[in-house]
């Protein structure tokens, strides 16, 4: 049952911790050695006028109270976030960037999660059907296989056998090369659902198997549950058992791990758009990291980081709402 | 992997259990079937970096060859892009994945651990600090931050090992401390608590053996994280190229063009070794689970 | 006897066959003849997978998203410089046709050439001068401050411009016509409005080169080109280039097989045999990076740090010079696809300046050991060399994972330990390898860098600079050595020689005093330069065989000109009028023969 006294002792842990994530993202790269002017010094030689000119540009001249007030300003009191211009991207605003890219992953990372939930629950629900079966063993052993397979692995094969083999899928960015597309269009959605396939895959294949393993135990944990063996006893069939009574009880948890999961995710998706060049938030913070792109960079985990919280605050009200056992 | 709460019973029977001690435990993993074939599989793999120096044919690093050859007698798995033969690579890499992993493993307990005793034992004010701490760490999405700090420090063994322990400990001292407080009122701490016992022997020796199979169980699962987690960083590039693990092989793999000329055994070899390790280790784990959790039990 | 109807007939059908096989006889005068027009896809590589965010060209330096290597490409189709330079170093007059120096060595005196803007609007001598202003008003521009050694400018008249110098600066003219990139006055007035932010999304560039961009959106990813009418070098037959910018996981072999690409600059060696496999594809190589404006080049070398023991001896250097496979390293790293450098530090191929006396340099591990060995390493049981107390000696060698230094990294490492030196390799954070540079925290590493090909540039750049000869206006900090902490009286003569000469002669002695310094002293080692991939389809466009020499800038506005849809054989010409007289004519003598020589007597 949900109360408004816990829906409010929630949202304020939430909002406390995405406060301090936003104070994280500012003292990190301050932290760190080296700063991105060093960057264009070392790569084009520039002699000293011009990185101190370049400092300026960038308001890396100002003490750093003076900087951290104006982030807390442009970041948490303006819409859209000022993250500022982009070092690599200059004159592109932090902002667009993100925009660009954020839709991209979401897109992977959505249409993945649904697979993976139904592919996943579907296996662990076979597989407590038919325990102590060659196919339950077959389904588990299988499965705690693939728990240890890394992502980039499993998208390194598909582009191996789909891409280069069998030449079915594309394996690199969104759309094709030569595309132009100004706005949506049916041959915009055909081609960005081609390019998706084999990302999706990986995503799916590389993240299933802890949601049949999950399932699989919840099942059976309920399935030996008094209120289970009273329904065999009563005679109901075996089909609306497993369905209507333990299913129903045990995706409770897989709930659970989807908001555990989310950051996993998040690096399944940095792995997987890595090696197909799929233009998401995982490979922008990547160059945005290695480049040393320090705008794009806390833009991105602040996303990110927001992403996170705002998918665990709901799956946590949505979990008791579901759960008539929980009370608060 | 979430682990159930064992019920009243079957925790008493763990606790029974560890009064007879670790052989006692370890003859129930071997006894059960998927454990024994873990066990074997880790053993393997040990085995092969332990005598990587003598099982490989060559030196990892030299060209010895012409790159892009296909599996040979020579070469059983060919040469990567400038003729170093990839079989001496993969049994060298074993050496590195394996070391890092359990390196990692073990740091990752030990601060874990603490952590989560201390912020469930003491609770309030330490407890709250704790607690949001490890929230923090755990919300900042992990891969991330280890590219970060990874591209900040340079790129040795040392360095991966670091930022792995940094980024893994948060969970298991979340689960350290849901379990040790449930345990923390059960009568015979407060029996040892009037008995005068200090804090530490406390939390030493009347906690911790009872919460000592999750927490097994669950450093086991940290090992596979801290695998797959340096070769996540490594196939990124943050690998020592001079240290190459299996995930560095990878991203040389990538990066010398293996999808172009044909590199099917340079592709799957080392992937197929981590999954291979890590099924082993999580036979193990579910073995583990299945001994403390004989309800679950399904072979 | 025939009747006389069909006789005449008869006559007639057999004079008409003869005709019909002399017809058949003459030699068919085919032609082979190309269409205008087509449409050639251009892939460039897009390491850091960036979109292109601007085409306004002089928005400051190392902002773009796009490395500077890609945009360049894009460019050199849209904008020229007043010249260009070969690999060999001789020149190709772009918009400035001709120049004189005057013999103080102070007044350049350019020729411009008589072209127009893409938008028609006629290019003259205050486009230059407008140039001028602009990449003098900020110093970010100005990367190689050649702005400050200039007096005055004049334009003489539309087609003449003069610089006069305060002082002598040899290498200053190279600078000056392969480093500014010309743009029209009349598109934004003043110099500042060039170089600000006010306009940076325009989508089409007014330009003298031969295609234009346009329809263009900030963070594209494909660029359209059309051909610019008024190019001054002649019409080029192809009407579009539609300029594919490819993430670095991109399917070259496939793009190029399913004509998706007709022509693609490969970013390294790994792909080539996959597309040479392919029925129509082959791969052509450039001598260097080719990118015209500045006249780039892509090079590896390792750095000493000569004030740090035992790098201080100049035979410790050279002996882990020479124990490097420098063709190794050409072949691993780059896959063949370089050369390996001149000992003096340039590129082989710049016969300009490099003299013919240096000789090419070799691996030699005898005279590698025999020169530790005379700097005092002693050869332990082991192989490997240790001090002269006996203590090992494991030098560092530290690189930053770029490119392909991790590769050259290996080769190194396996040829130093192959002669005795137990190096220990350290790959760091880019920041901290830059920083050690800096402050001199480092004993020696590896670069690998984009650099101009000047020889005031190269031999000037890691040289310890108090006492030696500065750009004018650009002052060093105290604390900045130079990273190789190396300073030569002998050098630094040479090189302010080298800046003060007015002759060609003069410069060349200077220079060759200098490459022959560093071969001696090795402060650096140079190990390669890079050359250029493209490859491309046979089957969809001809013209690639146009050798580079022939006046055209290499290789993409170049090619971009030449290149022409395939030709195919047309019929003769319909205009065959002696043909037809003469066909005529043996008609008419064969209907008369037979004619009369079947009348009846």
């Amino acid at each position: 049952m949900i109360t408004a006294r816990y829906l409010i002792k929630r949202t304020f842990n939430a909002l406390a911790a995405f406060v301090i994530a936003v104070v994280f993202i500012f003292i990190i790269p301050r932290l760190m050695p080296g700063s991105p002017t060093d960057q264009f010094a070392s790569q084009y030689r520039l002699p000293a006028p011009v990185v101190a000119e370049l400092k300026t540009r960038f308001g890396l001249d100002k003490p750093i109270e003076t900087q951290f007030v104006l982030y807390v300003k442009n970041v948490l009191l303006t819409f859209p976030p000022d993250f500022g211009l982009s070092y690599n991207f200059y004159p592109a605003t932090v902002w667009s960037l993100l925009v660009y890219a954020l839709p991209w992953t979401i897109f992977l990372l959505g249409v993945s999660s649904i697979l993976t939930a139904i592919l996943g629950v579907a296996l662990g629900m076979i597989s407590a059907w038919y325990r102590g079966s060659k196919l339950e063993a077959f389904i588990s052993s299988s499965s705690m296989f693939m728990l240890s397979v890394p992502f980039f692995w499993v998208a390194m094969i598909l582009v191996l056998i789909f891409g280069v083999f069998l030449r079915w899928f594309p394996f690199s960015g969104a759309v094709s090369p030569s595309a132009v597309y100004r706005g949506f269009s049916i041959s915009f959605l055909l081609d960005a659902l081609y390019h998706a396939i084999l990302p999706i895959l990986t995503l799916t294949i590389g993240s299933f198997a802890s949601y049949t393993l999950i399932m699989k135990d919840n099942m059976m944990a309920t399935l030996s549950e008094d209120y289970i063996l009273t329904a065999e006893a009563k005679g109901v069939r075996k089909e609306d058992i497993m369905v209507k009574h333990a299913a129903r009880n045990a995706v409770l948890p897989v709930m659970t791990l989807f908001v555990l999961r989310v950051g996993f995710m998040v690096g399944g998706s940095i792995l997987t758009e890595t090696v197909f060049s799929y233009p998401g938030i995982g490979l922008l913070l990547y160059n945005a990291v290695t480049g040393l792109d320090y705008p794009l960079i806390q833009g991105a985990f602040f996303v990110l980081a927001f992403t996170v919280i705002l998918s665990t605050l709901v799956a946590d009200v949505l979990y008791t709402i579901l759960d008539p056992r929980i009370r608060y | 992997m979430a682990v159930k709460m064992p019920s009243e019973t079957t925790r008493n029977s763990a606790r029974a259990k560890s009064e007879f001690g670790i052989t006692a435990f370890a003859m129930d993993v071997w006894k059960h079937r998927r454990g024994r074939i873990g066990v074997v599989m880790v053993a393997f793999f040990l085995s092969i970096a332990l005598l990587a120096p003598w099982l490989s044919p060559y030196n990892p690093y030299s060209f010895v060859a012409r790159p892009y050859l296909q599996p040979t007698i020579e070469h059983l798995l060919g040469t990567d892009g400038i003729g170093r033969d990839l079989l001496s690579q993969v049994l060298w890499g074993t050496r590195i994945s394996l070391l890092i992993g359990f390196i990692v493993a073990i740091s990752v307990i030990i601060i874990g651990v603490s952590v989560g005793l201390a912020a469930a034992y003491y609770g309030g004010l330490m407890d709250e600090l704790l607690m949001r701490f490890t929230d923090e760490l755990m919300v900042l999405p992990g891969l991330p931050l280890m590219i970060w700090m990874a591209t900040m420090l340079g790129q040795s063994m040392w360095n991966t090992i670091l930022v792995l322990a940094i980024f893994g400990w948060p969970s298991m001292a979340r689960m350290v401390r849901s379990e040790t407080l449930s345990v923390k009122n059960r009568p015979f701490v407060d029996a040892a608590r009037v008995s005068g016992a200090s804090d530490i022997r406390i939390m030493a020796q009347i906690i911790l053996p009872n919460i000592a199979p999750l927490i097994v169980a669950n450093g086991i699962l940290s090992i596979i994280s801290a695998i797959l987690g340096e070769a996540s960083l490594s196939f990124l590039g943050l690998g020592d190229p001079f240290n190459m693990s299996w995930g560095t092989v990878l991203y040389f793999a990538q990066i010398e063009g293996a999808l172009y000329n044909n590199g099917w055994a340079w592709i799957l070899a080392p992937g197929l070794s981590i999954a291979a390790i890590g099924l082993a280790i999580t036979f193990i784990g579910s073995a583990i689970t299945d001994i403390a959790n004989p309800r679950l039990r399904s072979t | 006897m025939m009747k006389n109807s069909t006789r005449i007939l008869s006559t007639a059908l057999i004079a008409l066959l003869a005709g019909g096989m002399v017809f058949a006889f003459v030699p068919a005068q085919a032609a082979m003849v190309y269409e205008e027009g087509g449409e050639l896809k251009l892939g460039i590589p897009n390491a850091n997978n960036a979109p292109l965010m601007t085409i306004k060209l002089l928005v400051t330096v190392g902002n773009n998203p796009v490395s500077v290597g890609t945009r360049d490409i894009i460019y050199d189709l849209a904008f020229q410089p007043l010249a260009v330079a070969l690999p060999n170093g001789t020149y190709v007059p772009l918009l400035a046709t001709s120049w004189t120096i005057s013999p103080d060595g102070l007044v350049y005196t350019l020729k411009l050439r008589d072209a127009k803007w893409s938008d028609g609007v006629q290019f003259n001598a205050s486009d230059v001068l407008f140039t001028f202003q602009v990449y003098n008003s900020s110093i970010t521009l100005d990367e190689y401050a050649i702005c400050p050694y200039v007096s005055k400018v004049e334009i003489l008249n539309a087609t003449g411009i003069r610089y006069t110098l305060k002082q002598v600066f040899s290498q200053w003219l190279d600078y000056l016509l392969t480093y500014e990139w010309i743009v029209p006055k009349h598109e934004f007035l003043t110099p500042a409005a060039q170089t600000g932010l006010d306009g940076y999304n325009k989508s089409s560039t007014i330009g003298t080169g031969p295609f234009q961009i346009v329809d263009f959106k900030p963070g594209d990813t494909v660029i359209h080109l059309v051909r610019n009418e008024y190019y001054w070098g002649g019409k080029p037959h192809l009407e579009k280039i539609t300029a594919m910018l490819l993430n670095p996981a991109a399917n070259i072999p496939g793009l190029l097989e399913t004509k998706q690409l007709d022509i693609v600059q490969l970013a390294g060696g790994t792909m080539v045999p996959a597309i040479i496999s392919q029925a129509n594809c082959t791969v052509d190589i450039y001598p260097s990076q080719a990118f015209e404006g500045t006249s780039m080049v892509g090079a590896g070398l390792v750095l000493f740090n000569c004030l740090r023991a035992p790098y201080t001896d100049a035979g410790v250097r050279k002996a882990i010079a020479l124990s490097i496979d420098t063709t190794a390293v050409v072949n691993y790293a780059l896959g063949g696809y370089g050369a390996v450098a001149s000992p003096g530090g340039l590129p082989a191929d710049l016969t300009k300046w490099v003299p013919s006396d240096l000789a090419p340099w070799a691996r030699n591990i005898t005279q590698a050991r025999l020169l530790l060995q005379q700097a005092g390493f002693i050869r332990a049981a082991d192989g490997f060399y240790t001090f002269a107390n006996g203590t090992q000696w494991r030098p560092v060698m530290t690189l930053r994972a770029i490119g392909p230094s991790t590769v050259i990294a290996a080769i190194i490492d396996q040829n130093l330990k192959e002669v005795g030196i137990n190096v220990q390799t350290q790959v760091l954070a880019s920041g901290t390898v830059v920083n050690n540079w800096y402050i001199g925290a480092y004993e020696f590493s590896i670069l690998t860098t984009n650099r101009p090909k000047w020889p005031d540039f190269i031999l000037n750049i890691f040289r310890n600079n108090p006492g030696g000869v500065l750009p004018i206006g650009v002052s060093i900090s105290p604390d900045y050595h130079g990273w190789c902490r190396w300073a030569s009286a002998e050098q630094t003569d040479a090189l302010a020689n080298a800046r003060e000469a007015t002759t060609y002669a003069a410069q060349y002695q200077a220079f060759a005093v200098a490459q022959r310094v560093v071969a001696a002293e090795v402060p650096y080692f140079t190990l390669y330069y890079q050359q250029t991939l493209w490859a491309h389809r046979t089957d969809t466009f001809e013209g690639y065989e146009t050798p580079v020499s022939q006046g055209f800038m290499l290789p993409m506005a170049g090619l971009a000109v030449a290149l022409h849809l395939p030709s195919h054989e047309v019929a003769p010409p319909a205009d065959n009028t002696m043909l037809y007289v003469g066909g005529a004519a043996v008609i008419v003598v064969v209907a008369a023969a037979l004619y009369f020589l079947t009348r009846k007597k």
